[in-house]
Parts: C-alpha cells; structure tokens; sequence
C-alpha cells in the first residue's frame, strides 16, 4: 500500500498547530493556548436537498487527535444535531468511513495532524445519504448478496475443518483479501461505481475471488460466471482507485483482474474443447 | 409507530446475536428470526472487535477439563460451574461449525490443521485465531452466512423496553424498538426475546468496547425484573492503547497475544514492574492482576506523564512483531507509535462485565421469554475472564440460545403484549427529547464517578461514596434532554444510553460494596485477603422500586476448590517457554 | 444488508455525487489520459490521412500513439499478473519510458523523412 495513499499516515507536521494559531475569541487570557482548526461539515440530505449545506466549525486539536475527535468534539459540545455513524472507534468495524479532504477515509484511524487547518468532510459518494455524515449503507450490501458474498461449503468441507497449509497456493491467494472490513471505502472511490449503479463494485468482487479460490467452496462456476459479467468484473477499468485508498492495504483491482484471469482461461479451454468436438462455441 | 409480529427476537448482532440467529434458522426454518441491531448488521458490538482469539481444546494433547480448570482459576472459583461446563464442553464443536458452516478461514499449523497461540492464563496454547483481528472474520462470515439464509435484520434500531405478556406479566412478550434512522418506534410482538446486546463498561471513564455499547440489555432486562449475578465484577484489560486524555481510540485495545508472545510492560523509568507483583508469571499472569499492577504504578506515580505505562515488544524481533501482529503494528503507525521498534503507551481500560443477568445452560433467564446469551449473562467467568473465553462465549451460549428459542417458539403460541407497558415505555423514551441538561456532562461524570469510586482498586468508603454520586447522576440522567428532532439524533440516543448506562453502575456499585473481599477482578484495598471459605455470588434483583442483594453460597458440581483431581495436571507457569 | 419486513419508504435519498474525481491516483491519471489520446487520436487520424505532410500532425499523433500504448501495455501487464503494489512503479516507469521511446522514434523519424527527401 502506497504510504501516501494513506491521509493517516501524513508527515506528523507540529507546524500545522502552530500555524493555526487561535484567531477567535480567546476566553480567558491565561488559558494554554491550544491550537484550532476549521472543520467544513457537509449537512443536510443528498444533492439537491434544499437544506444541503457545509457548516463550519472551529475546534481544538492536540497532539493524536483523529477525524473522529474532532466530530464527537462538534457533535457533543456546538452542534448535537450532527449525525455520523461510528462503532468501534479503531478500524474494525468499518462504520465511520467519510471523506475527508475529498478522499475516502476512516474517521477513527485518520489524524487530524497532516490535513491542514480547513478540513473538509463529507459523507462518502457512491451511497446514498441518510443525513449529514451517515450514508445507507444497504445497495452496498446488496452487491455482497448478488455476488453470493458466502461460502457455500462443500460436503467434504461440512464435515471439518479443510487442512490447508499455511504456504498452500490458496492460502496465499486468499490471505491478501480476506480482512476486508466492508467499511465501502474502495465503493466510493470507484468511479465506474459512479457511473454505472448496477456494478458490482471492489469489495464484493473481492469477497467473490476470495471465494472463488476456496477449495472448501462448491459453487465454483456458478459464481464465477455471476461475477464475470457486464456489471461485474469485466466492468472494471484497472484504475487502481480502490486499491490506493484501501485502509486496510487490500487490492480489489487484483482481485478482480485473478477473476478475469480465472474466467477467460475457463473460456480459453471451453473454446479448445468445442472446436475439439467440432461445434460451434457458446452453444 | 409499526407493529411486526415474530417468532424470535434478538437484540443484537455480535456473536451472541449471528449465532443465535443462525442455530435457529438451523434448527427450523420455518420459524420466523428478527435480528435488531443497534448498529449496522454484523458490525455492532464487541465480537466484531475481538483481536487475540477463541478458546478451545482441540489438540490431542489439551483436553476439556483443562480448559474448564484453567476458566475455572482464572474466575477464582466462583463461575456458576455448570456454564463454564457447557462452554468448556461446546467450544471444540462451535469452533469447528464456524470454520464448516460459515466459512471463518481461521490461521492454520504447518500441516493444515488450525493453529492455536498463547494466550495469558492458560495451561496450553488453545487460542484459535486470524491473524490479530479475529473478530472481524467471524462476524464477517456468520453475517454472511445469515444475509444467504434470508434471516430478516433491523438496522440502527434499538430496544428501548421489554414488553411483558398481557395476562402473564412475568412473561416477556417481545420488546419496543426505536428505529434510530428515522426515530419511529417498532413495537415486536414475539414468543422469544434473546438480550445479546452485549454489555460493555462504556460506563468507565477509559473502556475498550464499541461506543454504541451501553448496557442496553442489562438495563431492560432490570426494568423488566431480571436477577442478576456477580455485577462487581468488571475487567479491566491491561493494555488499552493511550494517545490522550479523552480522545476516542484511547482506551482501544493492543491484543493480549503481545504479552502471551513475551511482551514487556514498563513503567516509565523503564523497569519491568510485574517483578514486583507476579514475579512467577510476570506479563504473562491474568489479566485482573495485570491490569491492577498497572493501575497501581500509574496511581502511585510511576506512569508516564499522561497516565500510563509502556508495552514494548521491540525485543521480539521485527519480522516476528510484524509478521504476527499486523493489525496492531498498522493500528500503532497510524496513530504515530511505532510498535515494532520501540514502546507504546498504554493503560489499563474496561473491557468486559462477568456479571449479568443470570441464566441457566440453555440460556434462559428468570422471566420466561427472555434469554439471555454473551456479555448480557452472566455467572461463566467467574471473577475473571480468560482472554479468550469471551468470543468462545458468545458463540457458544449464542448458538445455544437460537436452538433453545427455536424448540421453545415451535410449540408455543404468540402471546400478546401489555399495551399500557407499551405506553409507559414510549412515553418515557420521548421524554428525553426536549430542552434541558445535555447528556453529555452526565456521561463525563458517570465515567470519571465509575473509574475513580469503583474501578480497578476499590474501597468501603469510595464506593459509598460512589454511590451517592451516582444516585444524583441518576437523577439527572432521568431529566437529561436532547434537542432536535427524532430523525438519527445522536444527542437522542446518548441522553437514552445515559440512562442506562447509570443505572447498570448502580447494580456494580451496590454489588462491589456487598463483596467485602477481594477476588478476581474484584479488589478492595480495605479487605485485600480472598476468603478460602463459604464462597458466594453476589445477586441482585428489582423488587419494586429497590434492589435486593442476596449472598448465595456457590456450587461446586463438578469440582471443588479444595479437592483438585490429579487427574487433571497442574498448569505450568511458564508454558511459553 | 438490511431487509425489513415492512420495507421503509421506496424514495430512497439519491446518491450523493460529487468529488469523485477530486482524488486523482497514478492509475486513475493513466486510464484518463489513455482514454483522451484515444479520442485524439481519433481526431487527427483522418486529418493525417488527407494530408500526411503535416509536421506538427505526425509528431502530435506519434506522442499519443506512444503514450497510448504504454498505458495499454500496463494495463496488459497488470491483466497478466503483475504485482499490484508495483502499479505505481509500473506507471512512472512506463512514463518515463514511452517519453524515450518518443523521442527515440521522433529522431528516428525525421532522419527517415529527411532521406526520403
């Protein structure tokens, strides 16, 4: 994962405080002077929604403070009708993605040192908004569902636990993909996600190579030719924007070109084996 | 306000919640299963946060019982044994189940078979794993494995009240839910109602758990007459990451596997202090003395400037730490510690309530109706949980709950609820939208009230003392307001969380200032001795509008403190090694 | 993931759209350009074709035609399992390359057109 894909991983700058210097009302004088930022929220419904606006905000930072910090600090001291949605608070549950500066990231691993004095946060594109920062997460999900995002264990696999060594060539295919935390990150990033509302998208064609390379898996074919439709993996364009703003460091974009590799080597050899039998192909 | 009819109900969708939904789709199809989360599905609660692992005898050379004696020691004696039994006992078997019905794809040995670590208080390494964030692949995949199976789900929608039966108000009818995205209320009519909602010390001023968290399902169940067990005892895990007084990701976790893997703890001139308090066990002893011990240097002024201690395990070797600790190592590094090349700080942190409501081995409560499954329950740890027994526990007692709901609902009639209680139960959750005290002041006392009255070290005196400060707070939470509409107002939810989250410290603080010894988790500086004899449990139920706290002596049968079997082998202290 | 049992409101919010663009990685950069040489290319062709003996014409279609090929030689490369964490490499090196190749084929090119005359 590039290290400057990562809004959170940006120089620790101590300039940016000090730059900031608090230009607003100073309430005591002796009071230690904290250093401030300007957080722009996006409010109100989608585009078009009347009450839709950016809202500002003036807080205080300290040293470690996250995109997090800093909504719980507007929302629980100046403005308790904000609406976000968190969970976990450190990177495991995949509910506080939004856009911070334009880019896709985790509000609760993304700190507040890198990003300037003007921070802009708006909810993640590519879903739809239920208010403010929160999105519904749901068409999301849906693609999970249409590209059968479970295993369907074989019977062998039923009856225990697969043996797969660790170095296995499945293992080593599926371990780079399997920590997805469905936080939506590469959904918003997406821009073929943007233009065609019936794609797949990154996270469920991810799952799909997971499963499609799980030996303990019985659906096989039957997935492969789900996912390697239109609106599947032959819908993507290689742009890499999944896998750059991944936080987890997980390359959707490989996961769907192995898809790509899986399906048309199965097309190759179903095309030899027709002309073989002296018929035409796709009968 | 909608009304839906169903066969079983489950508040939550960690792994008490998944499992329970999934064993009783299992056992019957036909039965309708309603899961409300407070959340996003599968991605609510503390099973989704699980870092180190699950608890289980699988080797040939482990077995159950000493599994079951180790759970057993660690609870200091007072675990309700026939729980940590069924725990012990299912645990190979659930293990198995996630890796063959859901697809969890756990980290394997050399030859294929499941690996399993060290974990801290444990006579064997038993711990299944993925990596250090094994949560996340079990929720991911039993979530799945519900979304294919069709099972009806209820996003961001909270219960508010339990709803008891008409003619049968012991009996518990469904509950009222609060659909938090739109703020309408869902009143479930349903023969079975499983609490899996987690419990969650989010009432501690630092605390491991996922914020939504709020001891919703203890406090309904209390308002509903539910008796509880052993509510003094609250762990604290040693290690919860410190980037600074109140911001939100202090007090998350670094995985105990850091210690189990020979892990370092430090105090701020630099010497391992555990010589001083387990010289035996060291890091590695349980996580009650850990935690104290750290709490001990950070109070007596040994801690660093911000109130904390260092875990370092530079000396493990960077491609070891990084190769076998990756999400901690990204976690550290996007908070600028680097924990591969030198310490980190971090304090003790609330991490998970062994008390609960009490049920018996097939989860059910004293109202008939109600189940209860995971960190709701309580009575399986004892004094002290293992790491490790927690996930094992929730998935264990979760897929016992979903069958038992299943056999129940099958053979039972839908029977209508208390519509007055309905009133009463909305009324009152509307109350809290309005003008007046904000929730939030209310909250920053209840924790800091828990933390320094009765937290890691506790007496008499303090907690007395707590307790009349909590009994103001109450009161005040009570009138605690929010502006704003009803439409995914967060200031809504937190002023109802409040409310909750006061009156479930209230049952750990009248039960901590029952308990006068220390045991476990539990430890009073004005009675520091564990009593040998007459070991008990400490209930506590709501009789009106008080709370009657009772002493039960505890029962040993299967295995007495004092007749340890030969049988079964003495732990070795330093087993790692 | 949600599926209720009284299905809440069909007028779901619209998608909210709007900085997709704004954050723009290497990879992104490389399909939008190859996808606008393409249509340059397009324009120029058959203004080539009416009149080979443009300087300028020939010149700016061999830079797209270079351009265009690298990035769908990294796209190819990528397709047949590549690494992915080099595509950022991938694409600075193939940039660097195709602006040699250009060059080379530029000297190339008008030496060939000078003998020719």
């Amino acid at each position: 994962m590039n290290e400057d894909a990562r809004l959170s991983e940006g120089p620790p700058v101590s300039g940016v405080e000090e730059e900031a210097a608090p230009e607003k009302e100073e309430p005591e004088e002796k009071a230690e002077k904290r250093p401030t930022v300007r957080v722009r929220i996006r409010r109100g419904g989608a585009a078009g929604d009347p009450e839709a606006r950016f809202d500002e905000f003036q807080i205080e930072t300290g040293p470690r403070m996250t995109v997090l910090d800093a909504l719980v600090a507007v929302q629980s001291a100046q403005e308790p009708a904000l609406s976000f949605r968190y969970s976990c608070r450190v990177g495991m549950c995949g509910t506080c993605a939004l856009k911070v500066n334009g880019r896709p990231a985790w509000a609760c691993r993304t700190r507040l040192e890198g990003l300037g004095d003007e921070i802009t946060l708006e909810p993640l594109t590519n879903f739809p908004v239920l208010r403010d920062l929160a999105v519904d997460m749901s068409p999301f999900f849906e693609k999970m569902k249409r590209a059968r995002g479970w295993l369907e264990p074989t019977s062998a696999a039923e009856k225990a636990p697969a043996l797969i060594a660790p170095n296995s060539r499945e293992r080593k295919r599926i371990e780079p993909h399997i920590e997805c935390i469905t936080c939506g990150i590469c959904y918003a990033s997406c821009s073929i996600v943007g233009h065609d509302s019936d794609y797949l998208g990154p996270a469920a064609l991810n799952r799909a190579y997971t499963l499609v390379n799980d030996s303990r898996d019985a659906l096989g074919l039957e997935r492969l030719l789900e996912v390697c439709t239109e609106d599947g993996a032959w819908r993507c364009h290689s742009q890499y924007n999944c896998t750059e703003s991944c936080p987890k460091g997980i390359s959707p974009t490989g996961a769907i070109k192995g898809l790509k590799r899986r399906a048309a080597a199965g097309g190759v050899k179903r095309f030899a084996a027709s002309i073989f039998r002296g018929r035409a192909p796709g009968g | 306000m909608r009304t839906m009819k169903t066969d079983i109900l489950i508040l939550g969708s960690g792994g008490a919640g998944l499992l329970a939904a999934l064993a009783a789709h299992t056992k019957n199809p036909a039965l309708d299963v309603t899961v409300a989360v407070k959340g996003l599905f599968g991605k609510s609660g503390c099973t989704r946060m699980v870092q180190g692992g699950y608890n289980v005898a699988l080797a040939e050379t482990d077995s159950v019982e000493n599994h079951f004696l180790d759970t057993l020691k660690g609870g200091a004696w007072i675990n309700d044994q026939e729980l940590a039994w069924t725990l012990v006992s299912r645990a190979p078997g659930c293990v198995e189940r996630l890796e063959t019905v859901c697809g969890c794809f756990f980290d394997r040995n050399e030859d294929g078979t499941i690996h399993q670590k060290a974990f801290a208080g444990q006579s064997f390494d038993r711990t299944v794993h993925k990596g250090d964030l094994t949560g996340i692949e079990i929720t991911n995949r039993v979530a799945e494995q519900l979304v294919r199976r069709g099972v009806d789900v209820l996003e961001e929608t909270r219960a508010v009240a339990l709803l008891p039966a008409r003619r049968e108000p012991e009996r518990v009818a469904g509950a009222l839910l609060l659909d938090i995205q739109t703020g309408e209320f869902i009143a479930v009519n349903a023969k079975c109602t499983l609490l899996a909602t987690g419990g969650g010390p989010t009432l501690y001023k630092i605390s491991a758990c996922a914020q939504e968290l709020a001891t919703d399902g203890m406090a309904i169940a209390w308002e509903a007459g539910a008796s509880f067990c052993d509510m003094e005892m609250v762990q604290f895990h040693p290690t919860g990451i410190l980037t600074g007084d109140g911001l939100q990701i202090t007090g998350t976790l670094l995985e105990e596997g850091l210690r189990g893997a020979g892990g370092h703890l430090k105090n701020a001139s630099g010497e391992r202090y555990m010589e001083r308090y387990d010289p035996e066990r060291m890091e590695r002893a349980t996580r009650d003395v850990v935690s104290r011990a750290g709490y001990t240097e950070i109070i007596e002024g040994r801690g660093t400037e911000r109130g904390g201690v260092f875990i370092d395990v530079s000396h493990l070797g960077k491609s070891f730490v990084r190769k076998n600790f990756k999400g901690m190592v990204e976690r550290c590094a996007d908070l600028g510690y680097d924990l591969v090349g030198g310490p980190v700080e971090v304090t003790p942190t609330a991490h998970y309530m062994m008390g609960g409501v009490k049920i018996d081995t097939a989860c059910r409560t004293n109202l008939p109706g109600l189940y209860a499954a995971g960190e709701d329950a309580g009575g399986t740890h004892g004094a002290n949980r293992l790491g490790g027994n927690g996930v094992a526990n929730a998935t264990v007692f979760g897929e016992i709950a979903g069958e038992a709901m299943a056999e129940e609902a099958a053979d039972s009639p839908l029977l209508p609820y208390d519509a007055e209680a309905l009133a009463f139960a909305e009324e009152k959750t509307l109350d809290a939208l309005g003008e007046g005290e904000p929730p939030y002041p209310i909250r920053a006392e209840l924790k800091d009230t828990m933390w320094n009255k009765v937290g890691l070290r506790r007496n008499g005196a303090d907690i007395q003392s707590g307790v009349r400060l909590l009994h103001d707070l109450k009161r005040r939470a009570a009138e605690a307001r929010a502006g704003g509409g009803r439409a995914y107002n967060l200031a809504w939810q937190h002023a109802l969380d409040v409310r909750n989250q006061v009156l479930v410290a209230e049952l750990i603080a009248f039960s901590a200032l029952e308990r006068d010894e220390s045991r476990g988790s539990h430890y009073r500086d004005d009675c520091p001795d564990t009593g040998d004899e007459d070991l008990y449990n400490v209930y506590i139920k709501r009789e009106g509008d008080a709370a009657v706290i009772e002493r039960k002596p505890v029962a040993f049968p299967r295995l007495s403190p004092k007749a340890e079997p030969a049988a079964l082998a003495e732990p070795d202290p330093n087993f790692i090694d | 993931m949600t599926s209720t049992k009284e299905p809440p409101a069909t007028n779901k919010p619209p998608v909210w759209k709007v900085s997709a663009w704004r954050s723009m990685y290497p990879g992104m950069w490389s399909w939008v350009l190859q996808r606008l040489s393409a249509l340059a290319l397009i324009v120029l062709f058959p203004i080539h074709v009416m009149n080979p003996y443009i300087d300028s014409v020939r010149i700016t279609m061999l830079l797209l035609v270079v351009w265009h090929a690298m990035h769908g030689i990294k796209v190819i490369l990528t397709d047949f399992g590549f690494p992915d964490r080099h595509q950022r490499k991938l694409f600075w090196v193939l940039c660097v390359l195709g602006v040699a190749a250009f060059f080379w084929l530029a000297y190339m090119h008008t030496e060939y057109w000078r003998f020719m005359a």
